[in-house]
């Protein structure tokens, strides 16, 4: 992809699989990297400060690493709910275990 | 070029000064109000997009679709948000029970001294020393 294509990435289904993909893989990885953060802090600060106050700091790293997975999944969620509105050809292909809410509601705009 | 991006590379955590703690907090902060806001900018254009998509009940369907799936982009966003603000939080709170921390030491010196003051001159403890020496043994 050119320079000058770069704010057209939303307007192509390969585009959004991309967007979708690297925000997934990018929210991971601060996701397993806030986690890790969380038990260094916790290591480093635990001798100064004691368990319960350096879980006080510290628990909010882990907090931060819940939202960061919660992210990812919804980047994830984003390009599924694409393909199931947009492109229901690809959505049929995929394994049932992939549809995410493909259960009452993936009816809804059938009439 | 990537898609989403670019953005600063997340940093490594190791904390062995506060100051590492700080740099820590303020770059993946500031890695996570980016995504926040890419993700944000992102949900409109798609949504903008795909909902002009024509279909057959004069592109009504097409909107609502398309607000459906930009709506898990909006929720990515907020949650890149919470997470910043998390992690602020976490450097607050270091800098709090520092404070604390700080401030405790101060009293169970200033007690100490007050204890071992009353001590040497006359060997009898004053109410106030006794305190003292209590908040100094608490401490």
């Amino acid at each position: 992809m050119s320079q000058d294509e770069g704010n057209a990435v939303m307007y192509t289904g390969a585009g959004v699989r991309q967007y979708c993909s690297e925000a997934r893989t990018a929210s991971r990885a601060d996701a397993i990297n806030l986690a890790e953060g969380y038990r260094e802090l916790r290591k480093t600060l635990r001798p100064l400060l004691g368990w319960r106050r350096s879980h006080l700091v510290a628990w909010q790293l882990r907090y931060a690493a819940e939202h960061a997975k919660q992210a990812s999944a919804h980047s994830g969620a984003a390009y599924i709910s694409f393909l199931k509105h947009f492109q229901p050809e690809v959505f049929g292909r995929l394994p049932k275990g992939r549809r995410r809410y493909a259960g009452s509601r993936s009816d809804f705009f059938k009439r | 070029m990537t898609a989403f991006g670019p953005f600063a590379p997340p940093p490594a955590p190791e904390f062995r000064t506060a100051s590492d703690v700080y740099t820590y907090c303020t770059e993946f902060a500031a890695r996570l109000s980016g995504m926040a806001l890419e993700h944000e900018i992102s949900a409109l254009q798609l949504q903008k997009a795909l909902g002009q998509i024509p279909d057959d009940r004069m592109g009504l369907r097409s909107k609502l679709k398309a607000k459906l799936v930009a709506g898990h982009l909006k929720r990515a966003a907020a949650n890149c948000e919470a997470a910043s603000m998390r992690i602020t939080g976490a450097y607050l709170a270091m800098v709090s029970e520092a404070q604390q921390n700080e401030s405790a030491e101060r009293t169970a010196k200033a007690a100490n001294a007050e204890a071992a003051r009353a001590a040497k001159s006359d060997g009898k403890m004053t109410p106030n020393a006794a305190l003292a020496a209590k908040i100094a043994k608490d401490y």
